[in-house]
């Protein structure tokens, strides 16, 4: 939990805060066509809530605690520790998967709620202090635009990506040693990319999946 | 009297390779049995299928008479609680600590107190002169030090079987004797049955109360020490005399 949860936090806000920071720059511009820059507040926080938030945590956790998942299993197997493990009747996947599986579910929502958090404040510096949009129609707009199945939305998400993400990179690391496009060290790496890669892939498709259901 | 582990025709081949070919062989309770043979015949493979690290593609292994492909989940589990395992890498986790490493069985199991486990793995530590570097990691550690971790988490739970995989291999002469000297007491104390891979001959015949001789995928030999030194099997004879010649 330490790991992919605390440790993921300045990442998490550090991209949350330029998302939100560039959100609110392009937002402005565009709106501002339309006199509509009122508007920004709402599309900041509905952007983020309900696609940016979740998506890029997930990617942000893939790069970040992922990648690393998948390289720690991926050397436990083909340094034998995985087989110490069952040689002491410690059964592996009890001790090595079900934590990370666990610690990802409860982490992914809540690192997902802060990305959303420091995303709108991102957008409140560009939007308001910047800008010079009227602070309290950033925070109304914010207030009327967003609705309990938004946040929900979002959270469900977070939930099944965190699902994905686990899964994955802990499968790839795991069966490192059935892989048939290297051996040793070489096959940790090509076990790690691919771990990454295709937790993003199958993270967007969800996101596209999940977002046709919600709306 | 049955004895306590027996491959009856196993066969094991990976891909094209042919490791183990129609291997027959038993392991007797209570005593020290030896595997020898040349580097990568398959030694360790052997040793694998003991606790069920690799399935054969054919033929049976048995302990105490039972199938061990046929037994239920529950008691493949009470069986590996009776194995011990020292790897040939030693498969240290090096994300923890050689104390660490060597309680983990005894903390996974849930059976005894913290002082107790402490008490156990200083004991042991003590025993391997281990006890200076309990709190450094694998990676800060010589590789005869790590071999002697590995020992002590193989000992630490006072297994009724122990699977040796080169157990001396990158030790000094002295810790080598100390090693092969405390398996030996520690089997006659407590009776376990241990099954050794080893190069080290003639050192290991003084311990074995079996030898097994592997090559070709073929036990060429099985029988007393005492009677390797006599086998007029050709590639028996020129892998034990070099070590009677000192060459």
């Amino acid at each position: 939990m330490y790991f992919i949860g605390v440790k993921s936090i300045s990442v998490v806000c550090l991209t949350a805060l330029f998302t939100g920071m560039v959100l609110g720059l392009q937002g402005y511009y565009t709106l501002v066509q339309f006199g509509s820059e009122g508007l920004l507040g709402s599309a900041v926080a509905l952007s983020l809530i309900r696609e940016l938030g979740p998506v890029l945590t997930a990617i942000m956790i893939i790069g970040r605690a992922g990648s690393s998942i998948a390289a720690e299993m991926g050397i436990m197997r083909i340094s034998d520790q995985i087989d110490a493990l069952y040689t002491m009747d410690i059964h592996p996947k009890r001790f090595l998967i079900s934590p990370k599986i666990g610690a990802s579910v409860v982490s992914f929502p809540l690192l997902t709620a802060i990305f959303d958090v420091v995303g709108i404040i991102g957008g409140y510096i560009t939007g308001v202090i910047l800008l010079g949009i009227n602070p309290a129609l950033y925070i109304k707009g914010m207030e009327n635009s967003v609705l309990m199945n938004d946040i929900s939305g979002g959270f469900i998400k977070s939930f099944v990506f965190s699902i994905i993400v686990s899964t994955i990179c802990l499968y790839q690391g795991y069966y490192t040693h059935l892989r048939s496009d290297g051996f040793g060290a070489k096959g940790v790496s090509h076990a790690t990319t691919e771990a990454v890669v295709m937790s993003c892939v199958i993270v967007l498709i969800a996101d596209y999946v999940l977002t046709s259901f919600l709306l | 009297m049955t004895p306590l582990i027996q491959f009856v025709n196993v066969s094991k081949s990976f891909g094209t390779q042919t490791v183990l070919s129609q291997i027959n062989l038993s392991i007797d309770k209570g005593k020290i049995t030896a595997i020898i043979g040349k580097s990568g015949v398959g030694k360790s493979v052997m040793l694998k299928h003991m606790i069920g690290l690799l399935k054969p593609n054919s033929g049976n292994i048995l302990l105490n008479g039972k199938d061990i492909s046929k037994l239920s989940g529950k008691e493949s589990r009470q069986i590996r609680q009776k194995f011990s395992y020292m790897f040939q890498n030693m498969a240290l986790f090096d994300s923890m600590t050689v104390y660490e490493n060597i309680a983990l069985p005894l903390q996974e199991r849930r059976l005894l107190k913290k002082n107790q486990i402490d008490q156990k793995v200083m004991a042991i530590s003590k025993k391997l002169e281990l006890e200076d570097i309990t709190n450094k990691y694998p990676s800060q550690i010589s590789g005869g030090m790590k071999k002697r971790v590995a020992l002590a988490r193989a000992l630490i739970t006072d297994p009724e079987i122990i699977l040796f995989d080169e157990p001396t291999t990158g030790l000094d002469p002295i810790r080598k004797h100390a090693v092969f000297k405390m398996i030996s007491k520690n089997q006659q104390a407590f009776n376990y049955t241990a099954v050794i891979v080893t190069h080290e001959i003639p050192d290991i015949f003084y311990i074995a109360h079996q030898v097994a001789f592997l090559e070709n995928a073929r036990i060429l030999y099985h029988g007393k020490p005492e009677g390797i030194e006599t086998c007029s099997i050709p590639v028996v004879k020129q892998f034990i005399e070099p070590a009677y010649n000192g060459n």
